[in-house]
Order: C-alpha cells, then structure tokens, then sequence
C-alpha cells in the first residue's frame, strides 16, 4: 500500500504537466453522405464484403441520429438531413434547417463553430475537401449563412439573406489551410473591390491551382488551394462512363439485365491532387508545438455521386475517403494527443440489391424494379447491384438513417459510443480540445 | 498490486459461478431489422429522441451481411435472406437465399447452435411471431434446401426431406411458440402434427386461453394463428404505401398525413413480449444446465415486404420491449447474455419531406410507394419504398447492429465484424 501512493503521485504529477504542455489535435473526417449503404457497396465492391476497409478496423464505433428542422417551421422535424445542416450540427452542436451555415433556423443567427472557438484558443486550423471549398460542409466550419450557395458576391444565393459570400468569410478567419476545389472562386470580386485572390495573397495566403505546385509548396504555409472549376473531378465513373438507369425491357416488358462491369478510371480526374495528398499536406503544416490544431476533412463526392445515381463514383470516392482516415490514425497514433472522428453528415439513397425474383419464377417486369440499376463486376468476380429508388430523373434523396461514428485516440471515446444524438459530436470535440 | 487483488477475486468469483450457474444465451432477431427500419421507428414513436431500449445499450457493433449464390457456391450474393442469414447465426457458416442450415449448391446439412445446445445438455426454445416452422426460426432446428418445406406434403420438399415442424419436434425444442396452426393436422408419418407432438411429450396451446394456462408441461408448443401472427399496427386509411397521385400538369398531389392505428385482428394474440416471458419461465425452470432462447420480431420485415410501415413499426416496438425484457432477465440471472441483431437490412427508407423541393415534384421524382405519417410529436414523416412497385420489396444489403449484454470483457462484438462471428462467441460463452 505505502508503495501505491508515491506512484500514484508520480502519475498525477507527470499527466499535469503533460496537460499543460502538449498540443491536442483533431482530425475531424466527415464522408458527405456516408451512411451504410454506402460503405457496404464499397466492401462488396473492393473487398469482396470482407472487413477490409480501415475503419471496418476501427473498434470504437457508435451510431449518430440524424435530422433537421423544418424550413418553414423549424419548431418542427424533418427527419431526413441534408449537408449544411449537418455541418452546422457537427461544428456547432446545434440543429437547424436545410441551407443553413452554421445559423440558427428561426432567425438566421450565428452559432459559434468549433473551428472559430479553436482559433480563439491559438490552434491551428484546416479544411480540407473534394467539393468547391465553399461548399456546405467546409462553411459550416468557417463562415455563416442562411444560404449556403452564397459562394461567392456573383452568387444569386446572396440575394435572398443578404449574407456575405462563404469564401470572404473564410478568407477573413485566416484559416491556416483550406483545399479543395473552385478555382473559378479566384477572379470574383469581393467586398474590399479586389478580386478573392488578391485578397487572399493580402491576407497572407499562397493560392495554388496546381497539383504539382501544390506539391513543391513547403508545408507550413498559409495555403488557399483549389484545384477545378468547382467541384472536384472524382477518382473513379461507371463502366463505359454509364451511372445506375432505368432497366431495359423487351417487346413483352419483361426486363433485359445488363451484363455485370467493373467500374473504371476517371481520365478527368488526372492531374488532381488525391484526398490523402491534400490531407497529408494540411496534416505537417498545421502540427505545431503550441496549442494543437483542428482539421475538417471531406470526401464530399460520396453524396454527390449517389445524388445523380453513380455507384462506381461514390465507390472511388469512399475508397479514397478510407484512405485517408487509415493516413490519419497513423498520424495520429506517431503523434499522440490527436483524436481522429470520423462520421458522416447524413444518409444516402444507395441500395445493394442483388436482381429481383418472383416466387413463382415468373418474369420480371419494370414495376418490380422501377428505379435505377446497375449490375457491378466487384474485384473478385461477384454481381453487385446497386440501386436507387428515390428519383427517377435529377436528384436522389437523402435519407433518415442513423449514420456510423468511429473515433481513435479519444479519452473520451465513449462519449461516442452507443447511439448518440449528431449535436453531441461538437461537446465531445470541445471535451478533448479544450479540457 | 491493486489490479492482482481484482484479478484474484474475479478468479474466485469466477471459480464459484461456473460451478453453480447454469449459462443462458438469448438472441434475439429483429427480422429485417436495418438502422433504416430502427431510425423510422424512432423517429414516429419518439420524434427521433431517447425511448427505444436498444439505443441505451452501450454494446454496440455492425454485422456485414453477405450470402453466397446457389449456382455457384464460390460466388457472393451481397444481399441475403432469413434462411441465409438465419443459418449464418445458427451455424456460422454461409449459405444461399432460401435455404436452412444446409450448405449452398451442395444442400449438405451444417451443426446448429440450438443442436449443439441440445447435445450438452441445454434446454433450447424458439419464439417468432410469424409462423414457427419459419425461415428464422427454422435455420436454429432443422435442415433443409428450401425454406418452405415446412410440414409434409409442402411442395418444396425434395423427395426424403423431412419437413421443418417434424424436425423442430424431433430434435425436442423444448419451447416452440409462434404462429401456425395450419400445421398440426398435417401428416407426419401417418399421425398428424399434432398427435406425434403430443406423444413427444408437448403441451400445445392453441389461442389465448391455452396459452395463460401453458406451462405444466415439460415442452410447449403453443402456435397462435393460421399462419403468421396478425401485425399490431396498420395505417389508419387501412392502406400500406401506395404510388402517389398526380393532378392534372402531372404534378403529384401528395398524401394526407397517416396516424398508425391498432390492427384489430391481433387482439386475443399473446404478444411478443408475453410469448418470451413464458419461455424464460419455462427454460429456467428445473434447469442447472441453462438454456439457448432464439426470440424472433418476424414482421418487422414481412411489413417493410408489403410497404407496411405501421405494420414494421408496431413490430419493431414490440421487439424493443422484449428486448427490453431479455436484458432485464439477464441482470438478475447470473451468466445470461443477450445478443440483438437482425439477419439483413430491408428496403424502407425515410426520405425528404415534401416541402424539401417545394412540393413541386412530378411522378418521375417518386417513382415507388410512398406514405406521408404523423408521428406521435405532431412531426410529418416520409416513408418509402422504391424497390418494387407491385409485391414484394427486396432485400438490402447493408450491415446490421449487433447489441450485446452480459458478454465477458474480452467476448463483447466490437466495431464491424462479420454475421458468421456471432455463432462461435456463443458457443464459447456456453459450452466452453
């Protein structure tokens, strides 16, 4: 027993100072659309439905309740969510309506964002994405709008709230690293009568378009990268370029199945940087040895591939999604003190089915199959169906469901554990942070 | 130092259990149950907040669910069915859609959990609310290429094949209860159903009456309706979701908001919850072996099949109360682990409210079945179905939660795992 106290103190003594001294990181990662479907159909596709995804490795895992508030009636619910209000949710632990950026619903005020309480506490900060830099997810982090396709002063979207376009407010954070897309966001003018560019080299930031300027950059530099007109291309398309489509049928309207095909090679998105470049970048240039830092990372395609009924782009993108979260816990696990969270904003519409049958064998015809299919050739040689059911000519829907959580080198991982509420993820955040 | 005097405790404490306390293992199988069909559930019940019991269960992991294909046993399906995915938590082992614990191509029969609980000695009970003999409930207790050969003269069985109820019977499950009585009469062997179940030593219970009064004897077979139990829950227009209407620009006109409403037909139907109570009680009894209890939320899926949502939803409920009744059991008996999953995910989905594109939609943009609800906080909701426009929804390959309780530290599933890991950690929890 007389031993136990001196050790006891000795550890006590050691944490404190550990506390005092070392920079806490986080490595937020957030897979736009990531729900189940989503990763299975990336599992059956790649790995032939074994664990070998990384965060399949991932043992602490919870599940995260996703919904919105009700645009014209935010005392309601809608229980389907969308990306700027799940973003909104996870930076600010609060719920509101769709379109919104880290504003509250009923009157368009401003929730204080993670990232900005990060920054005021002398952390470092970073945002990384596929998407335009603008877009919802990174916004929610960095800026505050009720609309959030006010990008830019050009953006009709401004109009409607008179908010300030997303990239003046994100420039004027001095977020230390932002990349992602939308070089198109460079010649805009801005509030000062500059354009975004000078105003971002005014403010200190080195633009790159390139990927292999980017490439060359030292890390540590403040850094405004965007890299396409927009959107980023994705890494991979359908067989033939072809996404999901309505089921052929012949003379008797009985469904002709297509013949199963590998997904293939985006040639658009050659000359890219990949998400793990982008992320590896933004990684050894906001390490620091003073506070610590936060960084939001977005595979945003895995939505906007199921939106136009993909599989093959939202397959690519998950791939490389993955990819980047194994990159981060490794990072994570060299440096210590640096929790990795990785969630998605909310559910997609992608359903695996195989083909359909009738009991009695008798044909199939389009009713029983009435949205839109494609019949995948995964890595090992097995028939994969993907389908989506939502929408039959522009836009699949988001779904309700619960989306997964799975955090690394969190002492407070059991925060998210269990099924959890989407506001808790931002206390838990701050937990870690800032305790 | 501190750590070795727990660590002996546990030890001695352990030493004394394993000696004393029979094992019981309880899993439980929300047939169809996906986070699609919970999170709908949620949402109508509790406005998408705290009251489902299986969202207050810190065990949590995510089971993939795969099959493999009949015409190539080498090949995968990534959907599978509740004879595949029965049999995979049965045996471990994968099979191909339609078929109980019997391999894929090959139709050999492959060892069950329930069989091997039966060989040392365990007693073994079956409950569902759909009919017993089942593809769930089936996969535990019998073996066979095709899923409905349920009783002699069935059509799918293969010359020789004994069907599912005789196997149950013969391999004495001590505790069968769901639906079914179009089965007693059937032949077996030149005796009915029922009259070679009696001389088996059963005490059968027909509807209500029998069923408060069951439990004098040593095995029950308690079977409540023709077929499948009647689903407590139907919409209130009395409809399952339906292809939306459109006006006359070919804009759709979406529905009136539903409320669920009580089904009538399941009155006088032993509940679930009332069903799992009496096999607890019936298992426990006399029992210094203990017991594998499979407890089945059948409709969960044979609603989301017909766009059912009021019909999935009452089942899910049910399940989550007798959950709820599972782990309660296990907290005050020694050594019981509840294990909840499902077999595979279904096809219902909670999409966007009609004001998310201005209620401006044509046909094209809802091209399969849809249903406006009112859940119980006054919030609309918006289910659909869209993977088939005329019978039968399909399958989705999705993972499924695995819950747990009362797992040792180092046996509690974690993280994602695969459906076939769920089998060995039960057999080690019992019989090792």
């Amino acid at each position: 027993m007389t031993r136990i106290i001196p050790l006891i103190f000795i550890f006590f003594a050691i944490s404190t100072a550990f506390a005092v001294s070392a920079p806490k990181n986080i490595i937020l990662l957030i897979g736009d659309g990531m729900g189940e479907a989503e990763i299975a159909l990336t599992r059956a596709y790649e790995f032939n439905g074994d664990e070998g995804l990384f965060v399949d490795t991932m043992k602490n895992r919870g599940s995260v309740i996703v919904k919105q508030l009700m645009i014209d009636d935010p005392s309601k619910i809608e229980f389907a969510g969308e990306s700027a209000s799940g973003g909104t949710t996870i930076s600010t632990g609060n719920r509101t309506s769709s379109g919104r950026v880290a504003v509250r619903a009923e009157d368009g005020a401003h929730y204080k964002t993670i990232l900005e309480e990060a920054q005021e506490r002398g952390f470092k900060t970073g945002l990384v994405t596929t998407s335009i830099i603008t877009d919802a997810t990174p916004a929610s982090f960095a800026a505050h709008a009720q609309n959030r396709y006010c990008f830019m002063q050009s953006s009709g979207a401004c109009k409607t709230h008179n908010d300030t376009p997303i990239i003046e407010q994100m420039l004027d954070h001095s977020v230390d690293v932002m990349l992602g897309g939308g070089y198109n966001l460079l010649p805009a003018m801005e509030a000062g009568g500059s354009t975004v560019k000078q105003k971002a080299e005014k403010l200190g930031y080195t633009v790159v378009t390139k990927r292999q300027d980017f490439l060359d950059l030292k890390t540590g530099t403040k850094t405004l990268g965007v890299f396409s007109n927009g959107h980023m291309p994705v890494e991979w398309v359908g067989p033939g370029g072809k996404g999901a489509d309505l089921v052929e049928v012949d003379d008797n309207r009985v469904v002709i199945f297509p013949e199963a095909a590998a997904c293939e090679i985006n040639p658009r998105h050659e000359g890219m940087p990949r998400l793990e470049e982008m992320s590896k970048y933004a990684l050894e240039s906001l390490k620091n040895d003073d506070a610590g830092f936060f960084l939001m990372i977005e595979g945003a395609s895995i939505d906007k591939q199921a939106h136009v009924a993909k599989p093959c782009g939202t397959i690519g993108e998950m791939l490389a999604f993955d990819r980047t979260v194994k990159m981060a816990v490794e990072f994570a696990k060299e440096q210590g003190d640096t929790a990795v969270i990785v969630t998605a904003d909310h559910g997609q519409a992608t359903q695996v089915i195989y083909k359909p049958e009738t009991y009695d064998g008798s044909p199939i015809r389009r009713d029983l199959i009435p949205g839109l299919y494609q019949l995948l050739l995964t890595k090992g040689g097995h028939e994969l169906g993907a389908y989506y059911g939502t929408n039959n000519i522009n836009d699949q829907s988001h779904t309700g469901i619960n989306v997964p959580i799975y955090t690394y080198g969190m002492d407070n991982a059991d925060d998210l554990m269990g099924v959890i509420q989407q506001t808790e993820i931002y206390g838990a955040m701050k937990k870690f942070l800032f305790n | 130092m501190r750590r070795f005097l727990i660590t002996t405790v546990g030890l001695v404490c352990l030493n004394l259990t394993a000696v004393a306390a029979p094992k019981n293992v309880i899993l439980l199988i929300g047939d169809g149950m996906g986070e699609a069909e919970i999170a709908a559930t949620r949402n109508y019940e509790f406005d998408s907040g705290p009251g489902l019991f299986v969202d207050t269960m810190d065990e949590k992991a995510s089971a993939i669910v795969i099959s493999k294909r009949n015409d190539d046993a080498d090949l995968i399906a990534f959907v599978g069915d509740s004879a595949s995915g029965g049999t995979a938590l049965a045996t471990g082992m994968l099979t191909s859609v339609r078929r109980i614990s019997t391999t894929a191509q090959y139709g050999k029969p492959m060892k069950t959990i329930a069989e091997e609980a039966k060989e040392n000695g365990f007693k073994v009970g079956l409950v569902t609310t759909a009919v017993i003999t089942d593809a769930t409930p089936a996969a535990f207790a019998a073996h066979v290429n095709n899923r409905y050969c349920m009783k002699g003269g069935d059509e799918p069985c293969l010359p020789g094949e004994m069907p599912i109820i005789d196997q149950m019977l013969e391999l004495d499950v001590d505790v069968l209860l769901g639906g079914g009585h179009r089965l007693l009469p059937a032949d077996k062997d030149g005796v009915t159903v029922e009259e070679f179940a009696i001389s088996r030593g059963y005490e059968i219970a027909k509807n209500a009456q029998d069923f408060a009064k069951m439990g004098q004897g040593d095995k029950l077979l308690g079977v409540f309706s023709d077929y499948h139990l009647p689903r407590a829950w139907q919409a209130e227009d009395g409809k399952i979701a339906e292809k939306v209407t459109l006006d006359d620009d070919g804009n759709v006109i979406f529905p009136k908001a539903q409320q669920c409403v009580i089904n009538p037909e399941s009155k006088d139907i032993p509940s679930l919850e009332m069903m799992t109570e009496k096999a607890l009680n019936s298992l426990s009894a006399d029992n210094d072996k203990g017991f594998f209890l499979m407890v089945e939320g059948a409709s969960i899926d044979k609603a989301a099949h017909d766009a059912d949502i009021c019909g999935s939803m009452a089942a899910m409920l049910e399940f989550d109360r007798t959950a709820k009744l599972a782990v309660e059991y296990a907290k005050t008996h020694e050594n019981t682990v509840v294990i909840i999953t499902a077999d595979h995910g279904g096809s219902t989905q909670n999409i966007h409210h009609p004001y998310y594109e201005n209620y401006n939609r044509t046909g094209e943009n809802i091209p399969g079945l849809y249903e406006l609800l009112i859940s119980k906080g006054g919030n609309e909701m918006t289910i659909y179905y869209g993977t088939n426009n005329i019978s039968d929804q399909a399958h989705t390959g999705i993972n499924v939660p695995v819950y747990s309780y009362g797992l040792p530290d180092d046996m509690v599933f974690k993280g994602t795992i695969r459906q076939t890991d769920i089998k060995g950690t039960m057999a080690k929890f019992l019989f090792d």
